[in-house]
């Protein structure tokens, strides 16, 4: 069954009759209606086509006798106005067209200069073959107004086609949704189409096939390539108990999948909407550029007109030259290259990040991501894997090791740390089972208190021990020995007697030093954020060689230190986790949430990071430089285009050729106008060719 | 506090930067619209609106007052 693109409703693709063919891809329609809408845009582009070629068949020959002296003189302006009348009102209505509406709508658009340009040329010229003895000179200017229409014409087809390929990023994601799925349902396996999954349901997805939407692998195993949308190259295993993604490519095994998010809430759907609203945020290049572009019409009319007076009353060119020195200014200035400057390039810059799991919200987080010389990240989960274990068991006097882990146990069974899941995992290994806590206290940055028996426990850092006045000096050599080598250690005392203690510690994520190598290659400061204690700390900021750690922070005070860092007026940018390190990632310049998985939409932060690895962090900021500069190039060419020909369009070249230049300037002007925005996105499709350096 | 929808209409044609400022002009005319952001390279307009106050219709007029063919379905 196929999906009709507009309407949504399903259509058998072996009796439909009503069918399209765009861009290699065949579409199906319920009715007529829809096939039209849907090929809409095409049509208009097919018009598009046949007016420019029409324009093309006619102008040639208006060029030719224009500039080869074959016909008789008495004859050559009729014949001209014969070839050309048809271009300005045939081809050219669309410009007429345009200047009712914007007339009409108290706009000023492209549409109204290009008109009064070539209008201007084709009256002119009227009125030289008809009242010859109005003006002085006798040469008709027919061609002028045709060249003009017919380039204008051919920038727009270029412009289309560039633009098409420009977005192709976000098309393909969204033409990766699959539309059929395997239900479970009442014990029998149904083929339905994807909409209709509930969330909770059990699907079947065969080797080969699209993961119709997200959910949970409830059964069977495979490997899954989930490129598409993660970017990550390597196919990713699945197992009981793994998330999958909708529109990833199951390989090899047969998967079981309970359905988590349907419709407008999958992966796909997030990424797609992100995507495209990450167009509109306004960067501050981007406003200045529209203020211009909104201003430019009137201003270049008055400029038009103003030179021309100047040429005439000044100058003394004579009338026929002072024409076309306004229609050339006139015709020169259509804005249409610095307002496609910003955007061009940040399309294909956000679609190449997302085909690499890198979303960036919009332009200005690209901006300032450019400008980071400070990042700071979280260290547990972020630099390190957050899945701590227990590699060590001091135990002290007649206590076994057991006995020192059975009572950390029992003290860390009310905590939601991810120490305590270390610990108590070390524990159920051991086989051991802990009795439950008594008047469990947590102490925020310190540790834990409980009651067992007749004996208050106590199992935290140095701070907690000298608070109840215990003594640590027996354990000192231990406990920095162990911290020297980066591990987290707590110490047990019960009552003001220690009894031992317990090291963890967290793996450190595969690629953390060559990412904080690579950063600090760019030029960025690396700090390290963390609760740990500054011994533990110190040892892991030097083992990835990070430039400055922030140890003994809460939780609570991570957007203190972040402003702390702001306080010199530099950029700074923060890596955490987007739910739990919200606050943070907020109070950054740019907030970077690594390894968002499924909830995209939700995560804090002005760069969302699918995969949870750290070269991505690497990946996100080249890029954004990359992008940058890609915006700085197009604005570059798009001053020289629309602003920068402006005095040449004016008469900067009659001192040197003298007037005579007029005589071609018109037709370049339009030539240079035509050309500036196919220049502008196409050197945008450039950036479409970046690489992660890392990967 | 008012609901805000958020409509994101497809406008094949919408070619030059130029035009952008007439459509936005328009349609912030229309009572009970927020916001509205053009994108050229996607074609597309993004409206924020309060649906108690106007509605896809009357947003969809506005637009094609300004001279834009726009076909209703396309609007997501």
């Amino acid at each position: 069954m196929a999906k009709d693109p507009v309407c949504g409703m399903y259509v058998d693709e072996k009796t439909a009759q009503l069918k399209a063919v765009v861009r290699g891809t065949t579409y199906y329609f319920c009715s007529e209606a829809c096939l039209k809408e849907f090929t809409a845009p095409e049509i208009e582009f097919r018009k598009l086509k046949i007016q420019f070629a029409v324009g093309l068949a006619l102008t040639i020959p208006t060029a030719l006798f224009t500039f080869v002296n074959i016909l008789p003189i008495d004859v050559r302006n009729y014949v001209l106005l014969t070839l050309a009348t048809p271009i300005q009102f045939g081809v050219g209505w669309r410009f007429y067209r345009g200047t009712y509406d914007s007339i009409r709508n108290r706009m000023a658009n492209m549409d109204v200069l290009i008109a009064l340009g070539t209008t201007t040329a084709w009256l002119y010229s009227m009125i030289i073959t008809f009242f010859p003895s109005v003006f002085p000179t006798r040469e008709a200017y027919f061609e002028t107004g045709a060249i003009i229409i017919t380039l204008i014409l051919l920038g727009k087809l270029l412009e289309h086609t560039a633009k098409g390929r420009a977005s192709e990023a976000v098309r393909k994601l969204m033409d990766l949704q699959p539309t059929m799925a395997h239900v479970i349902r009442e014990g029998q396996e149904v083929e339905v189409p994807v909409e209709q999954v509930d969330v909770d349901e059990v699907v079947i997805i065969r080797p080969g096939e699209r993961v119709p939407m997200d959910g949970v692998v409830i059964g069977g195993g495979s490997s899954v390539d989930e490129s598409m949308v993660t970017g990550e190259s390597i196919p990713v295993e699945k197992n009981p108990g793994s998330e999958v993604i909708g529109a990833t490519i199951n390989k090899t095994g047969m998967l079981r999948v309970r359905a988590t998010k349907v419709g407008q809430d999958t992966i796909l759907s997030q990424i797609v909407k992100l995507v495209e609203e990450a167009q509109i945020g306004k960067a501050p290049i981007q406003r200045l550029a529209d203020r211009i572009a909104s201003v430019f019409v009137p201003v270049i009319v008055a400029i038009a007109t103003a030179s021309a007076l100047l040429w005439y009353f000044v100058g003394n060119i004579g009338l026929n030259f002072s024409v076309l020195a306004f229609i050339s200014v006139v015709v020169i200035a259509c804005p249409c290259a610095l307002g496609i400057a910003t955007p061009a390039a940040l399309l294909v810059g956000t679609g190449k990040g997302a085909q690499n799991g890198v979303l960036i919200k919009s332009g200005e987080y690209l901006e300032t991501a450019h400008r980071v010389k400070t990042i700071v990240f979280d260290k547990t989960g972020t630099l390190t894997k957050g899945q701590p274990s227990v590699t060590d068991i001091v135990a002290l006097d007649d206590y076994t090791e057991e006995e020192v882990l059975s009572m950390a146990a029992t003290l860390e069974k009310g905590s939601e740390h991810p120490l305590a899941e270390a610990i108590n995992g070390a524990a159920q290994a051991k086989g051991i089972q802990a009795p439950e806590p008594k008047e469990f206290q947590a102490v925020p940055g310190k540790g834990v208190t409980a009651q067992l028996g007749k004996d208050r426990l106590f199992f935290g850092n140095r701070k907690m021990m000298a608070d109840y006045s215990v003594d640590t000096s027996p354990l000192e050599e231990h406990l920095k020995a162990l911290e020297e080598d980066g591990k987290t250690v707590m110490v047990l005392a019960k009552g003001s007697h220690l009894v031992g203690l317990v090291a963890v510690a967290d793996t450190i994520k595969e690629h953390a030093l060559d990412a904080v190598a690579r950063l600090r290659q760019m030029g960025i400061r690396v700090v390290m954020l963390t609760g740990d204690n500054e011994r533990t700390a110190n040892a892991i900021g030097r083992r990835l060689g990070i430039d400055r750690v922030i140890a003994e922070v809460l939780p609570g005070q991570k957007e203190r230190t972040i402003e702390k860092l702001q306080s010199g007026g530099e950029k700074v940018a923060m890596v955490g986790d987007g739910i739990n390190d919200a606050p943070a990632l907020a109070r950054a310049d740019v907030g970077i949430a690594i390894g968002s998985g499924t909830d995209v939409a939700k995560e804090t932060g002005g760069i969302v990071l699918i995969k949870e690895d750290l070269r991505d962090v690497v990946t996100a900021i080249e890029l954004s430089k990359k992008t940058v500069a890609k915006i700085r190039q197009n604005l570059f060419w798009a001053f020289i285009y629309n602003i920068g020909l402006i005095p040449i369009a004016a008469g900067a070249l009659v001192p040197i050729f003298g007037p005579s230049v007029y005589n071609v300037l018109p037709m370049l002007a339009a030539g240079a106008m035509a050309f500036s925005s196919v220049t502008v996105v196409t050197n945008s499709l450039l950036l479409g060719r970046f690489k992660p350096s890392m990967l | 506090m008012t609901k805000e929808v958020r409509i994101v209409i497809t406008v094949p044609g919408l070619d030059c930067v130029t035009c952008a400022p007439g459509i936005k002009r328009a349609l912030m005319e229309l009572s009970g619209v927020k916001k509205v952001e053009v994108s050229i390279m996607l074609n597309k307009i993004f409206v924020d609106y309060d649906p108690e106050q106007t509605d896809t219709m009357h947003i969809a007029r506005v637009i094609e007052k300004t001279g834009y063919k726009i076909h209703m379905s396309q609007a997501m």
